[in-house]
């Protein structure tokens, strides 16, 4: 009996890359001398990153494989996020080397565990089994408490891993009950098997209230929403945020980035194949037992708290933190539209659109951060970051550019994922869904959230006039490196590629959308035009719609 | 009631003490104790379940060498009461105790609606089921994948540790 065969091998490819070039790395920074600069190791990380982007680009498969004897996923789904996940990790990783060495933390293991966390990802985001998927998700989680709590002379970083990895822990054991409740239902802890089981005639008698009295939970319900509610708290989504401005405010400037991004859009990556397979109904109409509801109010709460307190900020850290629950709202929404028959396909492709937007601007916004800063700490407040940008007039366009992003305004792709984003929203609405209210209530929560979208617009707005305001009263160094100048750069070319010519990134969306919906739902004409079609869109196509950011 | 059924109580009763012990006490000693306890309650239910590799595991590994170090390390701190700080009352544990109840009745009320039901549950197993063996097997060929994965996440799990318990690295 044989394990495994080359396919299966060639399937995690990418993560496999990853994870040896996390061990080199470990390797080689036994063999340097403590006082050497570990610049090179962040060239080699950026470069197995960059190569595993590149490599899970050739081999995405044209039909989805089910490898490992079922337990691996292999799809457009996993490679495009773990392509996007590999290059937010480079870009990192090239933003870290001068302020490692600023705060003398500059270790190999840093950027071993960066690799580490990537091939998690990787992993999380093609399981098509609950063990592999807990265990991709541990090994990202695991390395990411270590890097929030990475500067350890710090009290801040220290306490902020310690929290993270508190939550972090109570999102795991909440995981693996829900996990508990479904293995138990249904004898199984592949996708696959569970998803059949849920879907099988008999399964009636799992959704049955036999008392009809008794206030009652359907215990595949109980089983979804413990494994939803751990989602939440991995992704710091409202009301499951309170560990994120903490976390993110405390951890080394350039890993929030990631942390941030990177992680979110894996998370919502491996929402995406359990509520599009398992936890579906088979035409998809609201998803089973109606868990639409529990993420839609995810939705709601996450799109308010995120906006309106991000606008309350004084530490622009802490503001990207905020908004960055706002961010997981928006993603979420997009999960709500998911459960609409007619929206589904729309939705993976504005997710896509959206977590790659989001991913590449966060984690350029941040190593930009990093790179600024004074007495071994970085510039944090607006008052420091004032008249920054007509200093540095690079560094200043570059930072502006990745908060127009975040922001949602043209020419950055922020823009045009936030516009597919809110119009297959939008359009879900007119679709049926289970429970009804839901589609209605969609319509609502994308106005509502275009409007407190605009709150969170102009905190960022804020920023950036701070940037080319008057000059700061304290003194801020600019710790000017290659390596940085190298990863603002491709974040940069990435944010404005995706903005202006949306069309390739929306392809990818479109095959994933393909591969990872059921042939029923794909059979069935879409009614509503979602904003983006199919087909490759020119990019002015796109532009033309309502523009929803008009009042700024 | 048969053998097995008093015998679930029995353990199931003295696992939910024990684990109710662990977040009432004090004394961090009394709570790590209380674990052991929980940890041999919840070993006896998985020799109920015919799992009785993962309960001689759970013995051996979980309360003997874990928690054993957990104790060590706790024994070395030390902490006396009067470092624990004063008993001070407040409202946390109220509104946890109230949220625990509401989840329980809830998750209750799910399973009583299978208390009537006749359909085969997946639960028939072959005679191999919870030997050594069979793990074995499953480890090498089904699981694969997962068992290489664990491997990794240990590899994770003590970098992490050295990064950041390490003073100076």
């Amino acid at each position: 009996m044989i394990g495994f065969t080359s396919a299966d091998l060639l399937g995690l490819l990418p993560a496999l890359l990853l994870v040896l070039a996390g061990m080199a790395v470990l390797l080689l920074e036994v063999f340097q001398r403590a006082s050497f600069p570990r610049t090179h190791l962040a060239y080699v990380t950026a470069l197995a990153a960059l190569a595993a982007a590149g490599v899970s680009y050739l081999i995405a498969p044209a039909e989805p494989q089910t490898l490992w004897g079922g337990m691996v996923r292999f799809d457009a789904l996993g490679c495009v996020i773990t392509a996007f996940t590999a290059v937010a990790c480079a870009i990192t990783a090239l933003g870290s080397t001068r302020y490692l060495e600023e705060l003398e933390i500059d270790r190999g293991e840093y950027y071993a565990l960066l690799l580490f966390a990537t091939a998690g990802m990787s992993v999380m985001v093609s399981a098509n089994d609950f063990v592999v998927l807990f265990l991709g998700l541990e090994m990202a989680a695991v390395a990411m408490y270590a890097l929030t709590a990475y500067q350890r002379r710090s009290n801040l970083s220290s306490e902020a891993g310690f929290k993270y990895f508190l939550l972090g822990a109570l999102g795991s054991a909440l995981l693996v009950y829900g996990v508990a409740f479904l293995t138990g239902l249904t004898g199984s802890t592949g996708y696959d098997e569970i998803g059949a089981a849920l879907r099988a005639p008999d399964a009636a008698r799992h959704f049955a209230n036999p008392t009809g009295v008794v206030p009652f939970l359907p215990l595949p319900l109980v089983g979804m929403a413990l494994i939803f509610v751990a989602f939440l708290i991995k992704m710091a989504a409202a009301p499951f945020h309170m560990w994120a401005p903490d976390a993110y405010s405390g951890a080394p400037t350039p890993t929030t980035g990631f942390l941030s991004g990177a992680g979110k859009i894996a998370g919502v990556a491996a929402l995406f194949r359990l509520f599009a397979g398992p936890f579906a109904t088979p035409d998809l109409s609201g998803g089973l037992a109606g868990w639409t509801t529990l993420a839609f109010f995810a939705a709601v709460a996450s799109i308010v708290v995120g906006n309106l307190v991000a606008l309350t900020q004084k530490r622009v850290r802490r503001m990207l933190a905020w908004s960055s629950v706002a961010h997981a709202g928006y993603l979420l929404l997009a999960l709500c539209a998911l459960g609409v028959k007619e929206a589904a396909a729309g939705s993976i492709r504005a997710v896509i659109l959206y977590g790659a937007a989001y991913a590449i601007a966060n984690a350029g916004a941040f190593i930009v951060l990093a790179a600024f800063g004074r007495d071994k700490a970085e510039a944090d407040t607006l008052d420091e970051l004032s008249g920054l940008g007509r200093k540095h007039p690079a560094m200043g366009l570059a930072l502006s550019l990745f908060l127009i992003s975040a922001a949602g305004l043209p020419p950055a792709a922020g823009f045009v994922a936030k516009l597919s984003l809110f119009s297959t929203a939008f359009a879900a609405g007119e679709g049926a869904a289970t429970p009804a209210y839901c589609a209605e209530m969609l319509q609502w929560l994308a106005v509502g959230g275009l409007v407190l979208s605009v709150a969170g617009g102009l905190a960022y707005l804020r920023v950036i006039a701070h940037l080319y305001g008057r000059d700061a009263h304290v003194r801020v160094d600019y710790r000017p490196h290659p390596a940085t100048t190298l990863g603002v750069a491709i974040a940069a070319v990435l944010t404005l590629w995706m903005g202006l010519m949306p069309g390739r990134v929306l392809v990818w969306g479109g095959n994933v959308a393909k591969q990872l919906l059921p042939a029923e739902v794909q059979a069935a004409p879409a009614e509503v035009a979602p904003a983006a079609p199919t087909e490759a869109p020119k990019a002015i196509e796109v532009v033309p719609l309502p523009t929803a950011e008009l009042p700024l | 009631m048969n053998v097995e059924q008093v015998l679930f109580y029995l353990f199931a009763v003295g696992a939910i003490a024990g684990c109710s012990g662990v977040v009432l006490s004090r004394n961090p000693i009394n709570s790590a104790v209380s674990l052991v306890a929980a940890f041999f309650f919840l070993a006896g239910n998985y020799v109920l379940l015919h799992a009785n590799f993962m309960a001689i595991v759970q013995i051996l590994v979980y309360a003997g060498a874990i928690m054993v170090l957990f104790l060590f390390v706790l024994m070395l701190l030390n902490q006396r009461d009067e470092e624990l700080g004063p008993r001070t009352f407040s409202i946390a544990p109220l509104l946890g105790i109230f949220a625990a109840a509401v989840v329980s009745v809830t998750i209750g009320a799910g399973f009583m609606s299978y208390r009537n039901a006749t359909a085969n549950f997946p639960g028939e197993v072959p005679l191999s089921f919870g030997t050594a063996e069979q793990i074995g097997r499953s480890l090498m060929t089904t699981h694969l994948l997962p068992f290489e994965l664990v491997s990794l996440l240990l590899l994770v799990g003590i970098v992490s540790a050295v990064v950041v318990a390490k003073r100076r690295l």
